[in-house]
């Protein structure tokens, strides 16, 4: 077994190890004297291209794909196996008593309901198919037990966390908007108030703006607009009161490149190719893959670490500098620590195996740090804890596990919008995300979606099968000319809205690790209990009501179902499909939203929470558990602008802890 | 031997530089007739090579239309009065031989092969392949290279009896923010300073270069480059005589010596076989004809947004982007197509900028074509 | 005149093909070798049904296709492919390897009478059928991650072009 020391290793190669690296590296080297620390990266799946002619093979394998889920165009190995929706079964329960897991695929699902997202084990991680969005929290989503009595609070405010979040949107992600669109609540009339800039350095006068300008609202966000902006969505509360909700559609900040605010802000394009993927050029495929990588991915921040800091000797006359080493297909088996329960301790090393898929078995390895990074998504870190034993004298590691949990309404409007053109989504409706009804159900996000009824109906393929037809009768009912046509009336019609929900951390909500679980490497497969609490499902009914009043309002609130195709709504939710849940004698479907977070939740005090704020372990002195886990509630924003900035910060604090490590 | 005829007038600066922007946009179909032929997922090397240029050319075209605005100039599509030659037309048609500039031999729209390669490196060279300046006959307007009629331009440039300090103002310039997709940066010209600047850039990086620089290193790629733009330490002379040669320069070689370094993988057989047929010597009627009148309608409407976005029209440049865009498509498209009465060849995009009284009738006459077939 | 053939000379196979692509899919010949598939999806045909059973197609499908050309309507087409038993699975089949770039099986009860093939699966026929589906062409838009458009397209009103 070999073994090797570095002054920080990183467990995971996504954006969360990508941001600790970059700030650590450029950090360090800012402090007195200057320090020039070897970090490694050990990322448990592929290398994914780092050239933009390798990086085409992946969009290729996207297109070949029969079906066209997140994770189809990046093979996973079954030593390093990844979660897929295309795997989610609902487990069979016997009351509140799993009967029967749904162990199909890498997770174990134990119930009741199904855990709905996915994440990428490959080189740059999910960031290689999210969706882009970046909204930040809003501030009582920091608060939300002081303010509302639910959840708990975090051991961070917003203002506290605002100068991270500028540095994410402009040193890590590069984030498009404009802060004039902004219409959150609380601020619907001064979103200037809400971006006023913690960095009077660069933002003089505190007037914020973004690194880029925002990417255009597409033509369906500005239809919606004319017709629906400024109408109120009245909902009751379960004591009658009235709730008004005044609708504004809000162009959403996204990490897809457009035009830089001011000159001197630098574009990053595609990696191994800057000049490609500098604006978004409307591919309208952002999730699974960014052909043009117009869309920031971890890839863009680990290709720069390594050609700037490369993992070797300066050589003659060169400066010394950081070096950074990734090794893919490095699988970590368990944090090696001296602590024992109830104690604090220390980590001693990581035990990792390295597989080859050649024919070879894997060899096993170990390595030591001055510093231990664990950033392997929300789900991974907290296998792996429990897998060691570490880190959990709180017993909240695999706890409060959460998701956006996400109903979908859709219909055919009466004008052609142009479906099916520019990215997943550009627009939203804020006004959900925050206000006194929190105290009785979650706030939620609203996300206008620019491809038709890809997502809940197949759109475009289901849609031709139903036009022309086949099966019994194999008879082709709609050919040539009059099929165009009729697929031009339909098609750009389509219109779908994702009402996303926040979800309140449940210790029940939770992964373990089971013996009887593990890959083909031995390592143990996350087994997932999953529920929504009350708190979630009472926002249901609220999402589905706001949704008929805003379809009334476009004008398709007449009920409608495929194959007939007239303007109306096409909401439908069947009660045997595995995201079917059922809330006051209705059903809905509940999809995953891929925000995978809350395993290791930050707070102030060691018995309630396994990190502080910096996300530095209670328990080991040596470890940082970083990622969307740290997170104690959700809000409902998009995790990864928030984890992008908690990791911005705990970066710092290991700078300035590296004392004498490193040159 | 004869001197490359001055330019002395404010008058014939301006009509020199409404000819640049002719000259930058003159040579785009000929890169992307090439580059578009590629079969898709094929020659990934020389389509980014090729590329590469094209974005270049772009950003001259930009820059000369950047310095004719702070000379209040619109930028324009009509023919101009040139050193007392009347009728020049800066938009051109193909196969081109240049009226202005004698060397650089006839412009012919081809797919990619040896042949349009030696094209190119002919349009880059300094010389335009010739070992001696002296060895071009002078044509009409007497330049016998780019690189003389940049510096003609940029003698003019320096002139303050030819264009005093009061001559350059900020107006309608193309800013940076705007431009993207590699080959570096536009300058926005205020002054002679900036003005000089712009016309340095296109010289620098392309084919207006000094002879001189072919003794210097071919390309110097740093860490930088790796991250940013790898072209932009590479002349185009460079970038197309790897091509030509099969072979990448290694470090420290000379841009006039053999590249020595990595093969560069190029299968000429993984091209569409397409065929350059003028307007006037139609060979498809039907649907084919039809599309080919459809690429011209296109390309025409391509590059009157172009001039637009150089008049100051700041919702032309991205609709021109889109336009770029749709004509790429259609370029490909068309090279799938074989040609019906020639079916070892596939029809070849004309690049034909139709007269705007023209369009319609010839917008018809596609409905029409298309029709044949319905 | 079809694909510039002589009046004379009959229409080769390919020919016939190309006709009867253009007659399922509302997209005229051009349109359709534009997208580089015909060859392809000629092929494709005969893989899966048999080149004999596909000779039997080509057969019905040019005397309907030359019935309807005199007669300036698609009656031939209707009653002898769409309506046929024998050939209507298949074209359905046709239309939408052309609209989606995937080829979708026939029928248990076309394989009962014609048999089947083993390619006879759902599949993907290639990268590029699913960029050039004419989906994306007749719905005004663009094959989801690829021909993008380019910026800020998606903010403009949509194009569909009159279908004629």
């Amino acid at each position: 077994m070999s073994n090797e020391h570095f002054d920080l290793v990183i467990v995971g190669g996504g954006i969360a190890a990508a941001t600790v690296a970059k700030t650590v590296v450029e950090k360090a080297a800012a402090e007195y004297p200057a320090r020039h620390p070897r970090i490694l990266i050990l990322e448990a799946g592929r290398a994914t291209a780092m050239s933009a002619d390798k990086y085409d093979t992946y969009v290729e394998a996207y297109q070949e794909a029969l079906i066209k889920v997140p994770n189809s165009p990046y093979p996973a190995s079954s030593s390093a196996p990844q979660p897929d929706v295309l795997d989610i079964r609902r487990p069979v329960m016997e009351g509140r008593q799993t009967k029967t897991p749904a162990d199909q695929g890498y997770f174990v699902q134990m119930g009741p309901l199904p855990f709905g997202s996915d994440y990428a084990r490959s080189l740059g991680g999910t960031t290689l198919h999210w969706l882009g969005t970046c909204l930040r929290m809003l501030p009582h989503d920091f608060r939300m037990y002081s303010t509302y009595r639910r959840g708990v609070d975090w051991p961070l405010t917003y203002e506290e966390l605002k100068p991270y979040y500028e540095r994410a949107e402009w040193d890590i992600i590069g984030v498009a908007a404009n802060v004039d669109d902004q219409y959150y609540p609380g601020f619907v009339d001064h979103p200037a108030e809400f971006f006023k800039a913690a960095d009077t350095v660069r933002f003089p006068g505190g007037g914020y703006s973004f690194p880029m300008e925002r990417i255009p609202s597409s033509y369906l966000d500005q239809y919606l607009a004319k017709l629906a902006d400024g109408m109120t969505i009245s909902l009751t509360g379960r004591d009658g009161t009235v709730h008004d909700f005044t609708v504004r559609i809000s162009n959403t900040p996204s990490a897809r490149n457009s035009t830089p605010t001011t000159p001197t802000y630098e574009v990053v394009g595609a990696v191994g190719n800057a000049d490609r993927g500098q604006r978004c050029e409307g591919n309208s495929s952002c999730i699974p893959i960014c052909p043009a990588q117009a869309k920031y991915s971890a890839l863009k921040t680990l290709y720069e670490l390594i050609v700037r800091y490369p993992d070797r000797e300066p050589v003659q006359g060169e400066q010394v500098r950081a070096r950074v080493a990734v090794r893919s297909q490095s699988v970590v088996m368990e944090v090696l620590h001296t602590q024992k329960p109830g104690e604090t301790g220390t980590v001693t090393g990581l035990r990792y195996k390295t597989y080859y898929d050649d024919g070879n078995p894997p060899t096993e390895h170990r390595v030591t740090a001055g510093t231990y990074v664990l950033a392997a998504n929300a789900i991974e870190n907290a296998t792996l804890l429990l897998a060691s034993g570490a880190a959990n004298n709180s017993d909240q590691v695999g706890r409060n596990l959460m998701d956006h949990p996400l109903l979908l309404t859709w219909g055919l409007l009466q004008e052609n919008v142009g479906a099916f053109r520019g990215p997943g989504s550009t627009s939203g409706i804020p006004v959900f995300r925050d206000g006194p009804f929190r105290k009785e159900r979650t706030a939620f996000r609203v996300e206008i979606g620019n491809w038709g009824w890809n997502f809940p109906e197949n759109a475009p393929y289901d849609t031709v099968h139903d036009l022309v037809g086949g099966g019994r009768d194999g008879r082709a009912r709609l050919y040539g000319k009059d099929l165009r046509r009729r697929l031009g009336e339909i098609l750009p019609r389509q219109f779908r809205i994702a009402w996303e929900l926040e979800q309140d951390p449940q210790s029940t909500n939770r992964v373990t690790v089971d013996d009887r679980y593990r890959d083909a490497l031995g390592k143990h497969r996350p087994v997932l209990h999953y529920d929504l609490s009350e708190y979630v499902r009472a926002s249901l009914p609220w999402a589905a009501e706001a949704s008929k009043q805003l379809f009334r309002r476009l004008g398709i609130d007449e009920t409608q179902r495929r194959p007939v195709y007239e303007p109306g709504d096409y909401t439908h939710y069947d009660p045997h499909d595995a995201s079917a849940v059922e809330y006051d004698g209705m059903t809905y479907w509940v999809r995953g939203a891929g925000h995978v977070v809350g395993t290791h939740r930050m707070g102030d005090d060691p018995r309630s929470s396994v990190v502080d704020s910096h996300q530095h372990s209670h328990d080991l002195d040596n470890l940082y558990i970083v990622g969307c886990g740290s997170m104690p509630t959700l809000g409902t924003s998009n995790p990864t602008l928030t984890m992008t900035a908690l990791a911005i910060r705990t970066g710092d604090r290991i700078a300035q802890d590296l004392k004498g490590a490193g040159r | 031997m004869t001197q490359p005829t001055p330019i002395s007038t404010l008058t014939d600066l301006k009509a020199a530089l409404q000819l640049a922007i002719g000259v930058e946009l003159s040579t785009i179909p000929v890169y992307l007739t090439a580059l578009y032929s590629i079969e898709e997922g094929r020659n990934t090397d020389a389509a980014q090579t090729i590329r590469s240029v094209v974005m270049e050319e772009m950003l001259h075209m930009t820059l000369a239309a950047n310095v004719l605005n702070a000379l209040s100039e619109v930028p324009s599509v009509e023919p101009v009065t040139f050193q007392g030659h009347e009728g020049l037309v800066p938009v051109p048609g193909y196969p081109l031989d240049s009226p202005l500039i004698s060397g650089i031999g006839t412009l012919r729209l081809l797919p990619f092969s040896p042949q349009a390669v030696d094209g190119f490196v002919r349009i880059e060279h300094p010389l335009h392949g010739a070992a001696d300046v002296a060895e071009i006959a002078a044509g009409a307007c007497g330049y016998r290279t780019i690189g003389e009629f940049y510096g003609a331009i940029t003698l003019a440039l320096k002139d303050p009896a030819i264009c005093p300090d009061s001559a350059f103002q900020h107006r309608n310039q193309v800013p940076d923010t705007q431009y993207y997709g590699g080959a570096g940066h536009v300058v926005e010209v205020r002054d002679r300073a900036s003005a000089l600047q712009a016309v340095r850039t296109i010289v620098d990086e392309g084919e207006g270069l000094p002879p001189e620089h072919l003794e210097h290193e071919a390309k110097k790629v740093t860490t930088e480059d790796r991250l940013r733009s790898g072209w932009q330490m590479y002349s185009h002379y460079a970038r197309f005589r790897e091509l030509q040669t099969g072979r990448r320069f290694r470090t420290g070689q000379l841009a006039n010596e053999d590249p020595e370094g990595a093969l560069l993988l190029v299968d000429y057989g993984a091209v569409h076989p397409a065929l350059y047929v003028p307007r006037n010597g139609d060979r498809a009627d039907g649907p084919e004809g039809a599309a080919l009148i459809e690429f011209d309608l296109a390309y025409s409407g391509l590059v009157d947004g172009l001039y637009r976005a150089f008049s100051g029209e700041p919702q032309a440049l991205p609709r021109a982007v889109h336009a770029m865009h749709e004509l790429r498509s259609r370029a490909v498209a068309l090279m799938r197509t074989r040609i019906p009465a020639d079916p070892a060849h596939t029809l070849c995009p004309r690049f034909s900028y139709l007269p705007l009284g023209d369009r319609e009738k010839q917008a018809r006459q596609a409905v029409e074509l298309r029709e044949q077939s319905r | 005149m079809p694909n510039g053939t002589s009046p004379t000379s009959p229409p080769t196979p390919q020919q016939i093909f190309t006709d009867l692509s253009a007659a399922l899919t509302g997209f005229d010949r051009a349109e359709l070798a534009g997208t580089g598939l015909v060859d392809t999806y000629y092929d494709t045909l005969l893989r899966i049904i048999g080149e004999r059973e596909a000779g039997q197609l080509l057969r019905a499908a040019a005397e309907a296709l030359e019935t309807d050309r005199r007669h300036h309507g698609n009656e031939a087409l209707e009653a002898e492919l769409i309506d046929s038993p024998r050939f209507g699975p298949v074209v359905v089949s046709l239309i939408k390897l052309w609209y989606l770039g995937s080829w979708y099986p026939l029928s248990g009860r076309y394989r009962d009478v014609s048999g089947s093939t083993a390619d006879d699966v759902e599949h993907v026929v290639s990268a590029q059928g699913y960029r050039e589906g004419l989906v994306w062409a007749a719905a005004g838009a663009h094959p989801m991650g690829a021909k993008p458009p380019g910026f800020g397209s998606w903010a403009e009103p949509p194009y569909l072009p009159p279908t004629l």
